[in-house]
């Protein structure tokens, strides 16, 4: 993984100092909390309902094991014992004392991480692909392109007042675990006739109150071109996207308002002006500088274990319980006798996505015992042991059972992905999290889950959708009716290469109704599935929201 | 206000003396698209009515790029943290709303002396990794 050198030290020892400055300004009431307000923002610094914020930027979802120690001492030191894994693969601390602020930056800039653009009008934390450099269903590793853009968008000087935040994803696998059709920009990584590598690039889709699927606006962009581009679109944005209203500031407006069309001939003019710039004015990176990124990506050294496989048969055979959670949480790795683990954080009865400090402490010795000292946070809310042999899953699970992190239901209808809510958000309407463990616990029975298979739950407290339930195969919409907390439920959304904005399919229900609705869509599923193999969002899109329809409101 | 300068990237007081012709362009202007007529001699002047408005960041680039090395200002409702990306778009003075202090202005245009784009008077990280 990638290593700051001096030059990334200084920048970020920077802000810590600026930002710390600017704390001190505050508490000693040179500023106000209005001026204080754009400043904090710029760091991550949210001010909730209860308390301080802070987000932490874990670029593309990637932490070394000493990052993530770090992490369960800030959660430690400075929250409440835990921190909590964001849909953007970041993690936030809800209950960060302002005073203490400066210092948390200070322990992030001693691991090489800040919080720099986790919050405002600016380029967030680019996302990718979870199996990035373990899944041989890629054509090369993402990271690399994702840390160039990392780098290309911190701090940059033009674009940190946009309209409004900007989010970008990167895939380089065809299965997109990066929910790429629904970011500001959506950057597929896929090899043309000739075997290059070049991006596909949509722009404007998203998902908050005005959900959409991008839009294609080049087919194959080669890859030395990917900054002048990414540069040509959010100039294009800076400029024209609306400023008038905050409900249609986002890229997915003005590409809708504009015209695919019109967009993408405005976006190539300015490309082709920063490309006649020459290489004097080129902000495309040179070759020297991605071959010293993409050298940091090379990936541990692993080695071939055709026994592997075997050993864990074995192993699976013996324990029932150990042969449950390999069903689901593990995935093939691209080297024999690996696999990639996914550890889920949604345990039956807890706030989807939390994780303890003594749990992120024991998943970093984990990491380092079997794992690479290498872990991934995922945009479900989950965290992932990329390159982990497959001889030591046995032992790998038993240590995860003892620390809670060994739930056996990756992708399941107990992973439900779900926002904060109003237990912390001040723009939440209903709460989110007890209507995910409700959930849960109508479904806590192994069996009837593995019966049921693949099915994405997705709960946002509020239009925002910082839960996704735009594109939960079944998602809950919180919403306020008059002080009542009502759910609206969305159908046959989905974030991956099939992406889908869900449809409503009818009146929101009360908070009693809910688990029991979701019970008889799931109901339903069963009773109208053609085979055990065909899902529930396979069965949405063949079928159509009809049956559901009547399940969900037929005892209501 | 705040009358102000950038001098070997240093942020100074600026008096007016310049009889240059000054031009205010309005903010939603495409300079690319629709550019404006420019001497050398000429003071354009940028305008950011919020802090939070950043089209004008855009419209001094587009004039870098376009060739004019004359004054570009930025007037208005920029906070002190963002002269310095200002200043890294090409923009040259300031008229500034503000009750600050210049001294602490000035320990803001010059914290980073690292950023990562090119765009801007000092060489990008990856320039000066080469």
């Amino acid at each position: 993984m990638y290593h700051y050198d001096q030059i990334d030290r200084d920048l970020v020892q920077a802000r810590v100092d600026e930002f710390r400055d600017q704390v001190r300004r505050r508490i000693s009431g040179e500023l106000t909390e209005d001026q204080f307000k754009p400043l904090r923002l710029m760091n991550g610094l949210y001010l909730q309902l209860h308390a301080y914020m802070l987000r932490v930027a874990i670029p593309y979802g990637t932490l070394s094991s000493a990052q993530l120690r770090a992490l369960a001492t800030l959660g430690r030191d400075y929250d409440r014992g835990y921190g909590h894994v964001t849909t953007r693969q970041n993690m936030q601390f809800n209950w960060v004392g302002l005073g203490d602020v400066p210092d948390a930056l200070q322990l992030l800039a001693d691991h090489d991480m800040h919080a720099i653009q986790t919050s405002g009008n600016t380029i967030r934390n680019t996302t990718t692909d979870p199996f990035a450099g373990a899944t041989d269903e890629e054509i090369e590793d993402p990271r690399v392109w994702c840390e160039v853009i990392r780098q290309w968008s911190t701090l940059h000087p033009e674009f940190s007042f946009l309209p409004r935040k900007f989010k970008i994803a990167v895939t380089a696998a065809q299965n997109d675990r990066a929910a790429t059709q629904v970011h500001d920009i959506g950057l597929q990584l896929y090899p043309n006739e000739d075997g290059e590598a070049g991006f596909r690039v949509l722009v404007g889709g998203g998902l908050g109150r005005t959900p959409y699927v991008g839009e294609l606006v080049r087919d194959f962009l080669p890859k030395e071109h990917l900054l002048s581009y990414l540069e040509a679109i959010l100039r294009v944005y800076n400029m024209h996207g609306r400023r008038d209203n905050l409900y249609k500031a986002r890229i997915k407006i003005l590409v809708n308002e504009m015209g695919t069309e019109a967009f993408r001939e405005a976006v190539e003019e300015e490309w082709q002006r920063l490309l006649a710039l020459g290489p004097g004015g080129s902000v495309d990176l040179p070759e020297a500088e991605r071959a010293r990124i993409a050298a940091f990506f090379k990936g541990p050294d692993l080695t071939a274990d055709p026994d592997g496989e075997a050993v864990l048969k074995e192993a699976r055979a013996d324990s029932r319980a150990l042969d449950r959670w390999a069903e689901v949480n593990l995935h093939p790795h691209k080297v024999s006798g690996h696999a990639i683990v996914t550890v889920s954080l949604k345990p039956i009865g807890k706030p989807p996505g939390d994780i303890t400090s003594n749990q992120m402490d024991a998943l970093a010795d984990l990491a380092d015992k079997y794992g690479q000292s290498e872990i991934r946070t995922t945009h479900e809310q989950n965290m992932v042991l990329p390159h982990v042999r497959q001889a030591d899953i046995p032992a790998l699970y038993q240590a995860l059972e003892e620390y809670g992190l060994a739930s056996p239901n990756a992708g399941r209808i107990t992973d439900i992905v779900a926002c904060p809510g109003l237990d912390y958000c001040n723009l939440a309407n209903t709460r989110s999290i007890p209507i995910a463990n409700q959930i849960q616990e109508r479904f806590d029975d192994l069996d009837r889950e593995r019966t049921i298979g693949e099915l994405k739950i997705k709960i946002s407290g509020c239009i925002n959708a910082c839960g996704h339930h735009h594109v939960g195969h079944i998602g809950i919409l919180g919403v306020d009716k008059k002080g009542e907390e009502f759910y609206q439920v969305t159908l046959g959304g989905a974030s991956d290469e099939q992406a889908a904005i869900g449809t409503i399919v009818g009146r929101g229900l009360s908070a009693d109704e809910v688990v029991e609705a979701i019970d008889r869509l799931v109901r339903t599923y069963l009773d109208i599935r053609r085979d055990a193999g065909e899902r529930f969002i396979d069965t949405y899109r063949r079928l159509g929201a009809e049956p559901f329809k009547e399940a969900l409101y037929a005892e209501a | 206000m705040l009358k102000l300068k950038l001098s070997d990237g240093e942020l100074v007081a600026r008096e007016d003396i310049s009889s240059g012709r000054v031009r205010k362009i309005d903010n939603t202007r495409d300079l690319n698209k629709s550019p404006v007529e420019f001497s050398d001699g000429d003071i354009i002047v940028l305008d950011f009515p919020t802090f939070k408005d950043g089209r004008a960041f855009s419209q001094a680039r587009a004039l870098r790029d376009q060739g004019f090395t004359g004054d570009i200002r930025a007037v208005g409702g920029l906070f002190r943290d963002q002269l310095a990306f200002a200043a890294r778009c090409g923009i040259t003075s300031f008229d500034l709303e503000t009750d600050e202090e210049l001294e602490g202005l000035r320990v803001s245009v010059g914290r980073y002396r690292h950023h990562y784009q090119r765009p801007g008077p000092a060489a990008s990280a990856w320039e000066a990794r080469s």
